[in-house]
């Protein structure tokens, strides 16, 4: 991320929440979501939200930082609707296949989730943010595990990623893939 | 400003909550409707609906006791869902509901508009139950799949047998009938269910003479369970003031026919398409 320091030049001349930028990102998911990352171009961003090209580089250094802007987006999103769905739960094996059950239904729902779970894990400047993502995923679910196994946090590492590729399975299908679920579920039964 | 919720999802907000041990989904924003579902099925049968239902109204799916994330009962039965939902229905408060309910669903849906006129805006039955002549047949077959070493064969072939089209929708719906019926507690209320159909009270007959709501009556016409010639008729005959539509498919329209049945339900409503 390039916002440690203040700088100047292109990406620097707006703030986090101008109205440009929301709209820019807004046609940006509707693109993701509808074609996929390839389609995501500068011009065509900008010719969705009706904007001239040069206003993008107002808002955003290059196509990687509004992809990486996405993808926090896309998660932060994800990540709450998640928790605030579990939060009644105590914690243990339930919520754990609570959570795991919000983050597949959620993915199911969010028209921009092929783009991000998809094609933008091969991304360069996304690689880190997934395992930041994965990290925080399995901090998520070390609570509930802990009075399952002697390793909560390794198992919940590899629930993480056979979550993630239940849900890849699933996006592959296009349908809810309710036995491989149930498999997800009894590794931690 | 932009709402990311929106702008991310096409479901506002997802929501879990737990009502007397019954989990409620919630999503969307709107007039509220509730979903209910079939003996054997979850929240989850309504899948192929709830994103465009989300976008008009606020959607309930609710899973009943012993099924998807509820708790199960000792003594689960078509008339006691009947008798549970409107406690449900008060403590999600902001009624009335449009309630859409399928087999079981539908039965308690109309019990509870012929009995609570105060909760319920409007009806829509999806091969509602309690319209079931009861002959000989009737009984056998409500042994047969309330026999609990049978019951789990049941739930495994009971949606092969009565969803008629091959939707994705549909085949999860039949692979989760399939994790459904390896677990014990599952199969128990699943058949005790089934025995609970030849219970005298379950009969919708009389409530459907006294509801005043509108109903829209959605029948699958190639329902071996709930044929269309027999209960179907016999619905119709009751709900003479209903609007109906017969689709031709099984016993869950709004799996195997989204397009098609949410079409009926947008009429049905009065809601605009919004140009999707």
């Amino acid at each position: 991320m390039r916002t440690e320091t203040p700088r100047r030049g292109p990406g620097s001349r707006a703030g986090g929440n101008h109205p440009t930028r929301l709209e820019l990102l807004d046609a940006a998911a509707t693109l993701a979501g509808s074609e996929g990352i390839d389609a995501l171009t500068v011009s065509a961003i900008t010719t969705a939200s009706g904007h001239a090209k040069g206003t993008f580089y107002v808002h955003f250094y290059d196509r990687s930082e509004l992809i990486v802007e996405l993808h926090r987006q896309f998660h932060d999103d994800l990540f709450a609707a998640i928790k605030q769905e579990t939060s009644t739960l105590p914690p243990g094996r339930d919520r754990a296949c609570a959570r795991i059950e919000s983050f597949l239904d959620g993915c199911r729902a969010r028209p921009l989730v092929r783009a991000m779970l998809l094609e933008a894990r091969a991304l360069p400047e996304i690689l880190d943010l997934v395992d930041d993502r994965n990290t925080e995923a399995a901090t998520l679910l070390e609570d509930d595990l802990r009075t399952i196994t002697h390793h909560p946090r390794e198992t919940a590492q590899l629930l993480v990623s056979a979550t993630v590729e239940v849900a890849r399975q699933e996006l592959t299908k296009g349908r809810r893939l309710p036995r491989l679920r149930s498999a997800l579920y009894e590794l931690i039964a | 400003m932009l709402d990311y919720a929106v702008m991310y999802s096409d479901l506002v907000t997802s929501n879990l909550r737990l009502i007397n041990g019954i989990a409620i989904h919630t999503s969307g924003s709107g007039p509220p409707v509730v979903l209910l579902h079939a003996n054997g099925g979850d929240h989850h049968d309504f899948d192929a609906i709830v994103g465009d239902l989300a976008r008009h109204a606020t959607v309930h799916a609710l899973d009943w006791p012993g099924h998807g994330a509820s708790a199960a009962v000792a003594d689960p039965s078509a008339c006691g869902f009947a008798e549970l939902l409107p406690a449900i229905l008060e403590q999600l408060g902001e009624g009335p509901f449009t309630l859409i309910g399928n087999s079981i669903g539908g039965f308690a849906a109309l019990r509870t508009a012929a009995r609570r006129p105060d909760l319920v805006q409007a009806l829509v039955l999806v091969n509602p139950g309690g319209f079931t002549p009861r002959w000989p047949t009737t009984f056998m077959a409500c042994r047969l799949f309330g026999w609990e070493r049978f019951a789990p064969v049941a739930m495994r072939m009971l949606p092969r047998l009565y969803l008629r089209r091959r939707t994705p929708e549909v085949g999860s719906i039949r692979a989760a009938a399939v994790v459904g019926s390896r677990d014990p507690a599952r199969v128990r209320t699943f058949a005790r269910i089934w025995r609970s159909f030849t219970d005298p009270d379950h009969d919708a007959r009389a409530d459907a003479r006294n509801v005043d709501a509108p109903v829209l009556l959605i029948w699958g016409t190639r329902d071996p369970i709930l044929p269309w010639l027999v209960d179907g008729r016999r619905a119709r005959k009751m709900l003479d003031r209903a609007q109906v539509a017969a689709l031709p498919c099984g016993h869950q329209s709004f799996a195997e026919l989204p397009d098609r049945f949410m079409a009926e339900v947008m009429e049905f409503m009065g809601w605009e398409d919004g140009g999707r």
